[in-house]
């Protein structure tokens, strides 16, 4: 036998080491232990931890925000442009000066009574027929006066005019041949009778009237009342160039449809200018059509197509439709419009669909997560601290404290929790609290009715535990009244502390959730899993998106089941004489 | 036992006349948008005093113009000769419109109630008898489940699947479209088949208490000695369990059927909502939501004095069941 041999047996019998000693475990290990090998509570657990993964790990890695709105673009066939055949007269007021509208139903009047004088606001207008629906509106001031002598006309001018020589010439012509208007140099004139005497009046031009429509062909182009004048004439004189202003223009005429192109000629070029025809175009959205797109409608209209397409600005064919309707055409065309996504399936995008504000339903179900789970443990916090100093108090201390504690204790346990919720939520609502603020509140209220259970219970446990040696050890110490009731017997009960706890949890979450899901809770902007299901109230959303309130019932359940599972196992391992 | 009853009751009257105190200055708190309306309607009306002098007409009779402690006692006077004044929100007297909605709340709570007894004692049974096995662990999860269902949730999924997908019932309502052409028997059927669902939430999510509760007293009993002294001399394992043990668990039971007191007249308020069912439930959930003041005050009053006489009622049984039980 070596010396090494020897140590080792003398090692064994003598010293305690990790075989020798008997296995004790310490009651905390021991706890754990039972807890672990019940199957239910260990089931509870992973629940729990997975549902504390979801809500608050879930909620920083999902992509989306709680109050993200989704939206989607879908094509739309929407009204683009309205086309009426024009029966009405356009007005072109002269430069300077103005037509008012009173006076645009006189003339409207005269022309239909066929008269060629109109008075408006003591105002009088004289209207010239140009051609088919083609007036021009002048009023007429003397230049001068004619008196009649003997066969031989003479001219008075009138103050602050000159009647020129030519004029003069002219004038007399006309008051020979009998007319009562004439020309010279561009004006109309008129001759007037005054009793036996007559006077030469000057055509001032107000305004035209007609119900041509000229459009141009680029956006900055305004047209005047010259060009508009003189283009008007042109079409129903049928010639081809004509000049204003010094600029030459030639149109092009098509007289089945009754429309006109006019191009300015500029040097050799021929550009185009304006269009003229008797239907009126215009964009639901004020924006600018084109020339070609008008002429593309009118060629439409004037084949009876019911759709054609044209280019748009970035050269992309876009299919026009036209709605007929009496006179009046609508065209409608397929645009992209932004949509709010609702209720979408669920897809790779979206894993659980999206609700009815197009938000994301699984990123909702994080966040409502979170809500419900740090109300129910900040509802559990404080119903402890109040039930465990108060059930303290009054069961350390008996006598009158514990009387008077004890009937609150009871009054408190005596009132209707659910309908004391639903005032005070209808409350909430009447006063119209800022949503972050009433989760505060909901906690607040929660708590302040669910504390007489675990003072109770706490007072109940205390009064069997000061009657014990340990508590009269405490007394022989001297240690003082507080430390007594919070170092040496409030520990003890801390395992009934921890069962009430997480069974409450689980109680706290399903009323949070009841009540939210009555619109009494925890309100939108904020998620909650109780005011997601809210949506099944509508029965449109119940029958057809079962994604959106299934899902959000499951956690609540889940998560409840998961507190009782782990309440009900925390209990057998405290308590391994009752064995579940 | 004389004694500790009357003593009760009057502790239940001073407990009574706090929460009815709480409750009510929690319901003037509410904005009385109510009395106003009322006011502004009856000034509305021709030949009418004007809209001031009704408000203060209209708030003396509530007796919202005493302030809180004053209006309170004003309610307590009427109260306790039994008037607890005009309902705002169904313009009824309260106590007229309880009577008419009592009765169903009461059929739906028994027939649950009762379903439920028939359901969780046995289970219980069967699962303390064999425990740890199979149909314990299932039932356990299913008390559980139950307890754990939110009660919104699990009506909702009755009524997706049984009147949305299988159009076996209404969604909601008591009486079908045709229910005035049935006959007598006709429409008792049909109010009944309307009374399916939400008997069938009641009682799922209401049964997980009491067959845990039978559960853990049957453990309890066959743990006791006269179960193994009654082994001990021999007898039939049937008999151990159907006469000793039984008789033994329904001592704490028959103490539940006392404190069920409020849930059998109460009304489910969440049940009754979902399938507006004309209860003292829904119709109290409808007058606080309105801040209808009357009825609610009469309603938690109700729940309250239900809720104090369950639990008297309660102590009494055990005392009587038990005789190991002194009152004191």
């Amino acid at each position: 036998m070596t010396k090494n041999d020897k140590n080792e047996n003398i090692s064994t019998s003598q010293v305690l080491d990790e075989e020798q000693r008997v296995r004790v475990l310490s009651p905390g290990m021991l706890v754990t232990k039972r807890f672990f090998r019940n199957r239910l509570a260990v089931i509870g657990l992973v629940i729990l931890v997975s549902m504390f993964l979801f809500s608050f790990v879930g909620g920083l890695l999902t992509p989306y925000g709680e109050t993200q709105v989704f939206k989607i673009y879908e094509s739309i066939e929407k009204d683009y442009a309205g086309v009426a055949i024009n029966n009405e007269f356009q007005y072109m007021d002269a430069e300077g000066e103005s037509f008012p509208s009173i006076g645009r139903a006189q003339l409207v009047l005269a022309i239909n009574n066929g008269e060629t004088t109109f008075t408006s606001r003591d105002l009088d207008y004289s209207l010239i027929k140009e051609g088919e629906d083609f007036y021009r509106i002048v009023q007429f001031q003397d230049v001068a006066t004619v008196v009649n002598l003997k066969g031989v006309n003479r001219f008075t001018p009138v103050d602050g005019e000159t009647f020129s020589k030519e004029l003069e010439l002219v004038a007399t012509e006309a008051l020979l041949a009998g007319e009562d208007s004439f020309e010279f140099e561009e004006v109309y004139y008129s001759i007037i009778s005054r009793g036996r005497n007559k006077a030469i009046s000057r055509a001032q031009d107000i305004s035209i009237a007609t119900k041509k429509i000229f459009n141009t062909y680029s956006e900055d182009v305004v047209l005047d009342y010259d060009f508009c004048y003189a283009a008007e004439k042109a079409m129903n004189e049928k010639t081809l160039t004509f000049e204003v202003k010094g600029v030459e223009y030639e149109m092009e005429l098509d007289e089945a449809s009754s429309k006109a192109i006019f191009y300015k000629i500029d040097g050799n070029n021929r550009i185009e200018y304006s269009l003229a025809s008797n239907i009126n175009i215009n964009s639901i959205e004020k924006e600018f059509l084109s020339i070609d797109y008008r002429e593309a409608v009118l060629n439409a209209i004037y084949n009876g197509e019911a759709s054609f397409s044209m280019a748009d600005k970035d050269g992309i064919d876009v299919n026009y439709r036209l709605v007929r309707n009496n006179e009046q055409y609508t065209i409608r065309k397929h645009t992209e419009t932004e949509l709010i996504n609702v209720y979408e399936s669920p897809s790779k995008k979206h894993p659980l669909g999206t609700d009815g504000n197009g938000m994301d339903i699984l990123t909702r179900l994080m966040y409502g997560g979170r809500i419900s789970l740090i109300i129910g443990f900040v509802v559990v916090i404080i119903e402890i601290l109040i039930g465990v100093i108060l059930g303290g108090l009054a069961g350390y201390f008996g006598g009158w404290v514990d009387n008077i504690i004890m009937r609150t204790v009871d009054v408190v346990y005596c009132i209707p929790s659910l309908p004391l919720y639903i005032i005070l939520g209808s409350i909430m609502d009447f006063l119209r609290i800022d949503p972050q603020y009433r989760i505060f509140l909901l906690m607040i209220i929660l708590a302040l009715l669910g504390w007489p259970g675990i003072a109770r219970m706490v007072r109940g446990q205390i009064l069997s535990l000061r009657e014990q040696e340990f508590m009269i050890a405490t007394e022989a110490l001297g240690i003082s009244v507080r430390r007594r009731i919070f170092k040496h017997l409030v520990p003890n009960v801390i395992p009934q502390l921890t069962v009430i706890g997480s069974m409450n949890l689980g109680g706290i979450i399903l009323t949070e959730a009841t009540l939210s899901y009555l619109g009494l809770g925890v309100k939108f902007p904020y998620a909650s899993w109780g005011n997601i299901i809210n949506a099944v109230n509508n029965i449109y959303v119940m029958t057809n998106f079962w994604f959106v309130w299934i899902p959000a019932g499951l956690l609540i359940l889940i998560t409840v089941l998961g507190f009782n599972f782990v309440g009900d196992g925390l209990r057998d391992a405290f308590d391994p004489k009752m064995k579940r | 036992m004389r004694k500790f009853i009357l003593r009760r009751l009057a502790v239940s009257v001073v407990i009574l006349f706090f929460v009815a105190l709480i409750i009510y200055t929690i319901m003037r708190s509410m904005p009385s948008s109510f009395v106003e309306n009322m006011a502004r309607e009856k000034a509305s009306l021709p030949g009418g005093k004007s809209y001031r002098e009704w408000l203060e007409q209209l708030n003396e009779s509530y007796g919202l113009d005493k302030g809180i402690l004053g209006g309170f006692f004003h309610w307590l006077g009427q109260a306790i000769r039994g008037n607890f004044g005009d309902s705002w929100a169904f313009n009824v007297p309260v106590t007229q419109k309880f009577k008419t909605v009592i009765f169903d709340s009461f059929v739906l709570g028994a027939i649950s109630f009762i379903l439920q007894i028939i359901i969780a004692i046995p289970l219980g049974i069967k699962a303390a008898k064999k425990q740890y096995s199979k149909s314990d662990y299932a039932i356990s999860v299913f008390a559980l489940i139950g307890i754990s269902l939110p009660s919104f949730f699990f009506a909702t999924i009755l009524k997706w699947i049984f009147s949305v997908k299988l159009g076996w019932f209404d969604l909601f309502g008591m009486i079908g479209r045709m229910h005035e052409q049935l006959s007598p028997f006709g429409k008792f059927l049909d109010r009944a088949h309307h009374m399916v669902l939400p008997v069938v939430t009641l009682t799922i999510v209401s049964i997980g208490s009491l067959m845990r509760y039978t559960r853990t007293n049957m453990l309890e009993v066959l743990n006791s000695d006269y179960i193994r002294t009654a082994r001990a001399k021999g007898l039939a394992e049937k008999r151990v369990i159907n006469y000793h043990a039984f008789r033994n668990t329904l001592i704490p039971i028959v103490t539940i059927i006392g404190g069920s007191l409020p849930a059998l007249f109460g009304g489910a308020m969440i049940t009754e909502t979902l399938f507006q069912i004309e209860g003292i439930g829904y119709t109290a959930y409808q007058a606080m939501t309105t801040g209808d003041i009357p009825f609610s005050m009469f309603y938690i009053v109700f729940m309250a004095i239900l809720t104090l006489l369950g639990n008297l009622i309660a102590d009494i049984l055990y005392a009587v069941v038990d005789p190991r039980v002194r009152v004191n």
